[in-house]
């Protein structure tokens, strides 16, 4: 286990510096051999430990002590318990599938072998921070996904809103590692380990407040990382990326580490009702938050991705409530009926040449039908059409938030529920149905390759039974056995499924599937309906087609007040006033002045000034303060 | 006697061997004078042996004027490799621009004498002896290309706001010695914790002593001088001026605060809160609007004192070695990084007619890919990413504030560094995002090894310092542990 454990991140490492140093010269189109051979073996290798965990086998183990000084250790080392092995489930199926498919989507790109060496550190990084057995180590792993992530969004550089949206993603998160970072210096100081299991152990020795502090700052990280309210803005703009990477790690894997760490760090925020509310409530409203402006947007990507952000949010508030299981459940199908349909996706934008306004789609069902037939199954999924994954991952969330006692949680989730069968659909309708509105695009247009198709049929099918593997029957299936010794102290007594949890359920298949038939009316018997409906609710239109104005928002209120304040420090307090002091006092400094003249220094009059005025004021605080 | 010579070993070699290169230095041919950096390298690796030597020693000498032990070991061992990065990174450029002199190697070694005598003394008048050997000579070497406008100007205003500087911290001395009648750090200690100085003049003198070092370690407000002399300055000394001299000052600061003004925090812990949180907005902020490099390293040097700066409240309020540990550490790794930075700089100024604007940095990384490579490590270990030893450094850093009760300044350094993310990313961006209109012109300069050497060393301390950074935190927390005391 100790093997398997170990080479399930150093084979992508290996083959990410032997591809990166000799791909660009030796390797070239055949860049993605050692790649996509490096994580078949580690997904092998995942399956392999999976395995060992479902037969009680767990690991804990320090590799070597990264800082051992006084009163400052950490050490570097794996841990392998239920909740490592349901994300390496996901992080690797998706990051195999998703490697096979880029080598047909990533065909001919000057990149190609710089591509896949990023994706192998990607899944390197990727591995790391779920194995990780400390906060320091989460955190740098944290970091490094954040990193890949930026390279590859950024990875078609030369356009000029890729690298932006790079610089944004970068950016954005730093914000959120601001909390995450703090979080664990605050755990550190406190508790003077960063070790889980150290921690975790203490949870109950720390004092409330601090506890809330140090769950909030962790939430502030989880924000970022997973794309929640308010700083949801760079994973919509990150779709600037390649269409693979989108569905790895801005689907199915990286965004789902903010989740990962609220429900790996249990112990500590079911010990705060503060902070738990806080992460519901911020998981709720980013989902139907991001939901509603789902129902307008026009590409392709940008659709799916702001419904990612709503989707993840669905998981917050699952932790939020208490609903541990549930919440990792939806992470898991999530993560597979997402990258599933980002890679078909991907698929259509292939066959189009590139095209990704929907608004130029249509009529693609027969030409493309895998393509279409997979993505179907995808959106049936998301909209929690009985029986496939994601009825019984959403559902198990809606019922925990509705039995819980959060009626109004459960509103706001039904009500997003809707809408996401009506976005989803509406996608599909506008995409594969009614006439080709793009006659020259539409003629072209070919179903992907087999390399590319084989990945969506492997997918399907988690998408579609994965929910009746894991999670049947609700509330007692195979998952909830299965996690429970994680969330062990944590979670509370099992339920029963009675009558209550029977009409719960079928009220939201029910709401699911009436979505999926208003799209069908609006997109497909009466294509005239949109164009009115927008009409007739214009504001609400133009308030959801602007995503709020959330980027301007935060272009009024923080980006050019910074850059104001700099430029005004810059000019006024280094130059014009410094300057005008001195210009005003020019009698008492023209003896210094005259002496320097022929050196050009203008302006060391001034520092000698702002160096006595320091002085000045310096003693007169002292003077103030001693009064 | 002989016990006494051994203490200042290192001291004499560095000066012996600066006179030696002054004599030589006319006597031979231009083309000889290359070996004049690696004779001054020697020196220093000898120094860094004799010190080495007595590592595990403790005893004062010269009448108790300067001290041998493990924090003045620490601090001589980490100046000594900065003189000896600095060394590593000038040759080449001073060729190019014919000024190859001997003069510009004694300067170094005299500069990293007279920060030597700085760390390793216990006395007012050894302290200012090794501050003003290290001043002059760093005036000289800002102004080393004296053909160059930019390079006098800076040199003539470091030396004049430097003077003034000293004025402030020779004031503040010549208060404590009239009040306590003593030039020694622990006798002036206990005049002052015995309660015989009176609390007003006290008080004028802290923060005369506060003002001079906040001068030299370029806080603000006190900083104005540092951006313009690292621009103007030689590309190379202007690495090792914004490194040798800021370990230096705080190698005093941290004994003076704490052997001599330890228990007078109350005074002093104020205006080095309102510098602190004043340097990192300063630094942070004055940072995104410059397009010169050297200046934007400048203005991020300046928010890197300013964090410093935290760990010096740290140590104040709690009187625990956490944050001084932390500083020592700090101080390291900014050494490597820094020097680090500056010295791609010089790289691309000796491959091109590189002129240190961010404009120019455009398609650097497809034309010397292996120097952007290590520039973008530098930015990310500056920025605090792991696992790079900026990220170590300044968690153990912000660890000790929070430590220290402190966790609103922490916050905001926290928050600091986030806004100087950007400016470091923006070096990334445009090294490796932007494509240049036009390529930067060569010159058949070429590379030289002991430049790339002297990356490799910086590279490696950036690398080694976040991987495994265990021995040097260690031989921190021991130096300052054992030695003063807390």
């Amino acid at each position: 286990m100790k093997a398997a454990a170990i080479l399930i991140p150093l084979l992508p490492m290996t083959s990410f510096i032997i591809t990166g140093l000799l791909g660009k010269r030796y390797f070239r189109e055949k860049s993605h051999y050692l790649p996509v051979a490096a994580v078949a073996a580690s997904w092998l290798l995942s399956m392999f430990v999976i395995v060992q965990v479902e037969r009680g086998e767990t690991l804990s183990w320090q590799i070597y002590s990264w800082i051992a000084a006084g009163n400052f250790n950490v050490d570097v080392g794996i841990q392998i318990d239920q909740l490592t092995a349901v994300m390496l489930l996901v992080v690797s199926t998706v990051g195999f599938m998703v490697h096979v498919y880029s080598i047909g989507y990533m065909k001919g790109d000057p990149g190609y072998y710089r591509f896949f060496a990023y994706l192998n550190l990607f899944m390197f990084s990727m591995y790391m921070l779920v194995l990780a057995n400390n906060f320091l180590l989460l955190y740098v792993f944290w970091e490094a996904v954040g990193l890949c992530s930026y390279l590859l969004i950024a990875f078609w550089y030369p356009k000029v809103s890729a690298a932006n949206a790079g610089t944004k993603a970068f950016l954005v998160n730093r914000v959120g590692d601001f909390g995450f970072g703090l979080g664990v210096i605050l755990i550190f100081v406190t508790l003077g380990t960063l070790n889980y299991t150290a921690v975790f152990g203490h949870a109950g020795d720390i004092g409330t407040g601090t506890l809330t502090a140090i769950t909030l700052l962790l939430f502030v990280g989880a924000v970022g990382k997973s794309a929640q309210f308010p700083l949801h803005v760079w994973l919509p703009d990150a779709m600037e990326g390649p269409t693979p990477v989108s569905s790895l790690i801005h689907a199915a894997t990286m965004v789902n580490a903010g989740v990962y760490m609220v429900a790996r760090s249990s112990p500590l925020f079911f010990e705060s009702t503060t902070t738990m509310f806080i992460v519901a409530l911020v998981g709720t409203f980013t989902a139907i938050f991001a939901a509603s402006i789902a129902l307008v947007q026009n590409d392709i990507k940008k659709v799916l991705a702001y419904s990612t952000v709503s989707q993840l949010g669905f998981m917050f508030a699952a932790l939020g409530v208490g609903a541990w299981v549930a919440g990792l459940f939806h992470l898991v199908a999530h993560g597979f009926f997402k990258g599933l349909l980002f890679l078909a996706s991907g698929s259509v934008i292939h066959a189009l040449g590139g095209e990704q306004d929907m608004r130029n789609m249509g009529g693609l069902k027969n030409k493309i039908k895998i393509t279409y037939w997979t993505f179907i199954i995808g959106a049936l999924a998301i909209a929690g059409f009985p029986g496939l994954a994601g009825f019984f991952s959403k559902d198990a969330i809606l019922e925990q938030v509705f039995l819980g006692g959060y009626w109004y949680f459960w509103i706001v989730a039904i009500t997003t529920s809707f809408m996401t069968a009506f976005y989803m659909f509406r996608l599909i309708f506008m995409t594969f149905h009614g006439e080709p509105r793009d006659l020259k695009a539409f003629g072209h247009a070919h179903e992907s390759p087999r390399v590319m198709w084989v990945p969506l049929v492997v997918l399907a099918v988690p998408s579609a039974l994965i929910g009746l593997a894991l999670g049947f029957p609700p509330g007692a299936g195979h998952i909830d056995s299965f996690l429970r010794p994680v969330f062990e102290e944590v979670l509370g007594a099992e339920h029963h499924f009675g009558l209550l949890e029977g009409g719960l359920m079928a009220f939201s298949a029910l709401i699911g599937i009436v979505g999926i038939l208003a799209a069908w009316r609006m997109y497909v018997i009466r294509p005239d309906l949109p164009v009115k409906t927008g009409a007739r609710f214009q504001g609400a239109y133009r308030v959801l087609l602007n995503k709020y104005w959330i980027d301007e928002i935060y272009f009024a209120l923080i980006i050019n007040p910074v850059r104001a304040l700099s430029r005004g420090l810059w000019r006024f307090v280094d130059i014009n006033i410094i300057d005008g002091f001195v210009n005003g006092s020019a009698l008492f400094f023209r003896g210094v002045g005259n002496l320097f003249r022929p050196a050009h220094s203008g302006k060391v009059q001034s520092y000698l000034f702002t160096m006595f005025l320091g002085l000045l004021v310096l003693l007169a605080a002292y003077w103030i303060l001693t009064l | 006697m002989q016990r006494e010579l051994i203490a200042v070993m290192p001291e004499l070699m560095l000066v012996g061997t600066a006179i030696i290169i002054l004599l030589i230095d006319p006597m031979l041919p231009a083309t000889g004078r290359r070996g004049l950096s690696w004779l001054g390298i020697f020196a220093c690796v000898t120094a860094i042996f004799s010190t080495w030597f007595v590592r595990a020693e403790e005893y004062s000498s010269f009448s108790s004027a300067i001290a041998i032990d493990r924090y003045v070991v620490f601090f001589k061992i980490l100046l000594l490799v900065v003189a000896i990065m600095a060394m590593l990174l000038s040759e080449k450029h001073l060729a190019l621009r014919g000024r190859l002199l001997g003069d510009y190697y004694a300067l170094i070694l005299f500069t990293t004498t007279g920060m030597m005598v700085m760390a390793a003394s216990i006395d007012l008048i050894t302290f200012f002896v090794g501050l003003e050997l290290m001043a002059l000579s760093t005036y000289l070497l800002a102004g080393f290309f004296r053909y160059e406008e930019r390079s006098i100007e800076a040199g003539l205003k470091y030396f004049v706001t430097g003077s003034f500087a000293s004025l402030f911290l020779l004031f503040g001395m010549a208060w404590l010695y009239g009040m306590t009648g003593s030039t020694n750090f622990e006798e002036i200690g206990d005049v002052i914790r015995a309660g015989a100085v009176p609390g007003d003049a006290l008080a004028i003198a802290i923060i005369m002593l506060v003002a001079g070092f906040g001068f030299k370690v370029a806080a603000a407000p006190f900083h104005n001088w540092a951006p313009d002399v690292y621009q103007g300055a030689p590309t190379p000394a202007a690495a090792f001026l914004a490194v040798g001299p800021k370990i230096g000052s705080f190698a005093v600061l941290i004994k003076v605060f704490t052997i001599m003004l330890g228990g007078e925090s109350g005074t002093w812990l104020m205006p080095v809160i309102a510098m602190s949180i004043a340097t990192m907005l300063i630094g942070a902020t004055l940072a995104l609007v410059q397009r010169d490099l050297k200046r934007m390293l400048g203005y991020s040097s300046i928010a890197h004192v300013g964090y410093l700066l935290l760990g010096v409240v740290a140590f104040g309020e709690t009187g625990s070695s956490f944050g001084q540990a932390a500083i020592l550490f700090y101080l390291a790794v900014y050494a490597f990084m820094n020097m680090g930075a500056f010295g791609v700089l010089v790289y691309l100024a000796n491959r091109t007619r590189f002129g240190d604007s961010l404009d120019e940095m455009m398609g650097v990384g497809r034309r010397f890919p292996a120097a952007a490579a290590i520039m973008t490590l530098f930015m990310l270990s500056l920025t605090g990413i792991p696992p790079t030893a900026g990220f170590v450094a300044k968690f153990y850093l912000f660890a000790s504030v929070v430590d220290a009760g402190f966790a609103w300044l922490a916050v905001l350094g926290v928050l600091f560094s986030v806004v100087s993310a950007f400016f470091y990313l923006r070096v990334i961006v445009y090294m490796y995002m932007r494509d240049p209109e036009a390529e930067l012109q060569g010159v058949p300069a070429g590379s030289s090894w002991d430049l790339n050497l002297g990356l490799g060393i910086a590279t490696a301390g950036v690398i080694l310092l976040g991987i495994l950074p265990s021995p040097v935190i260690s031989a921190a927390q021991d130096a300052v542990v054992r030695v003063l005391g807390i």
